[in-house]
């Protein structure tokens, strides 16, 4: 018995596509084509297709099952056909084999987890590798160059791109009085940044380990909302406090803690061992992770982001924006995680550049329940005081000298439009 | 990997595809010395007509400074 996958996108796209007859003739050139294609939310997939493959599709019911004899006959279609259908979840099957039952419990977990299609489709599509390059730049030298000659293609292919500053009028209608706060907290907004190198010969101290852990992902509060509904309090913001990011430190180097996989134990900030790993391993892991970034794996522990997506959709049910805002969570986690690592004097770094599938097995968890979305890490600084990346010019807001033209917060300049007032 | 005809590469796998040809020498041989059968490992078909007798590939300079191949970024 077969029914149609409630979770089908159609686009026909217009795409560059290169020609690899001239690539072999020493030529790179792209040619331009349209294509109709199926997306697939439960694999995660997009197929091309044929019209025809689209009308038999949408054919097949979707609200009941239909035995496939009388489908391959009302279609007109070949078993195998219909086979490679299931295969790619478009069709879904009753069948007990492997591959019929996993994506039939797929699509059964995307409805039962209240995704709303339209945003599985989207994390799905994106959880793989895409196509960035194999094999990155192995060291700071060559990916500072690899990005300066990356900037110089991008601007001689497609034009300068927008200004950093986004500035409305020549001037500010107020200018703010500049105030820079003195204090350590002060101190480590600016001076955060993302770092690349880490000592080789360091260990992270256990105590730095704990309390990066403690600070930027530890259970800070709880609250009951009603009997049987708790909530969070933790160092960073969540969408309706639900705090559906879950932690997992892959230990590399760190003073009395084994080089392994971890799950991080909010409730009693402790370590669930998943596998122990050699460093090597560890590194040549969660490097491969990384979708190849090299530096990642000489990091001194590294954190996997993943949600536990039905924790957040239990409140957000079906909404189109609540992946949006799992992202964000990530993100709030991430900023403090990097600023609390600041203040230790530690290195850290935060990537969004990861093969979701391969982290999910490393995991043991099944990607639709609770997922990959990012990675962060951390260690002691290189000894030279490099960073493996950009160095910035510091910058601080030029201040107009005294005059008519330029009036601080007590005044406005003339405006064309008038401001909007309450 | 996925073919639209016989002799192309859809958008979003020739990234992989130029990389490799950028930055692996051996790649690039397998490439030049048998492409037919080194395509088919990417799951690219190629018509054996449109292969050229002598194959000469873009240098690798040129494919690494082209914007064919996604800039990765450098958070800061």
């Amino acid at each position: 018995m077969l029914r149609r996958s409630p979770a089908i996108f159609c686009v026909l796209e217009e795409r560059e596509l290169v020609d690899v007859a001239a690539f072999l003739n020493g030529e790179l050139r792209l040619t331009a084509g349209t294509e109709l294609a199926l997306l697939s939310a439960v694999t995660g997939e997009r197929y091309p297709c044929t019209a025809g493959d689209l009308e038999r599709l949408a054919r097949v019911p979707a609200d009941r099952w239909t035995a496939e004899d009388r489908l391959a006959g009302e279609l007109g279609a070949e078993p195998s056909w219909l086979a490679e259908q299931v295969r790619r979840g478009l069709l879904l099957s009753d069948a007990d084999d492997a591959t019929a039952a996993h994506l039939r419990r797929r699509a059964e977990l995307l409805a039962a987890q209240q995704w709303h299609p339209r945003a599985a489709l989207y994390h799905f599509l994106i959880r793989g590798p895409d196509a960035a390059p194999a094999s990155p730049p192995d060291d700071d030298a060559e990916a500072l160059e690899h990005a300066a000659a990356g900037a110089a293609a991008f601007l001689a292919r497609f034009g300068p791109p927008p200004e950093p500053f986004h500035r409305r009028g020549e001037r500010p209608d107020v200018v703010l009085p500049l105030v820079e706060p003195a204090g350590e907290f002060w101190d480590t907004l600016r001076t955060r940044r993302t770092v690349r190198a880490f000592d080789p010969d360091g260990r992270l101290p256990l105590a730095d380990f704990s309390a990066l852990l403690r600070a930027a992902f530890g259970c800070q509060g709880l609250a009951e909302l009603a009997p049987g509904v708790s909530v969070l309090h933790r160092t960073s913001p969540s969408g309706g406090a639900r705090h559906p990011i879950e932690v997992y430190p892959l230990v590399l180097r760190v003073e009395g803690v084994a080089s392994g996989l971890y799950h991080y134990d909010g409730h009693d900030h402790g370590l669930v061992g998943i596998r122990e790993l050699q460093p090597e391993a560890a590194a040549a892991w969660v490097r491969e992770a990384a979708r190849g970034q090299r530096f990642v794996g000489s990091a001194h522990a590294v954190f996997v982001l993943t949600a536990r997506f039905f924790r957040h959709h239990w409140k957000y049910r079906r909404r189109d924006r609540a992946y949006a805002v799992i992202l964000m969570d990530a993100g709030h986690l991430g900023q403090t995680f990097q600023l609390a690592a600041t203040e230790l004097g530690l290195g850290a770094f935060f990537t969004a550049a990861i093969d979701g599938p391969r982290i999910e097995q490393g995991l043991g968890i099944d990607g639709f329940e609770e997922g990959a979305l990012a990675l962060c890490g951390c260690g002691v600084r290189r000894r030279d005081g490099t960073a493996g990346g950009l160095e910035y010019r510091p910058f601080t807001p030029p201040r107009p000298a005294a005059g008519p033209k330029h009036r601080g917060a007590g005044g406005l300049r003339r405006r064309d439009r008038p401001l909007p007032t309450d | 990997m996925v073919s639209i005809d016989s002799c192309h590469i859809a958008s979003e796998d020739h990234a992989a595809f130029l990389s490799l040809a950028a930055r692996d020498d051996a790649f690039r041989h397998r490439l030049t010395e048998r492409p037919a059968e080194t395509l088919a490992e990417l799951g690219i078909a190629i018509d054996a007509r449109r292969i050229p007798a002598a194959v000469r590939l873009p240098n690798k300079d040129s494919l690494r400074a082209s914007s064919f191949i996604p800039w990765r970024g450098i958070l800061a």
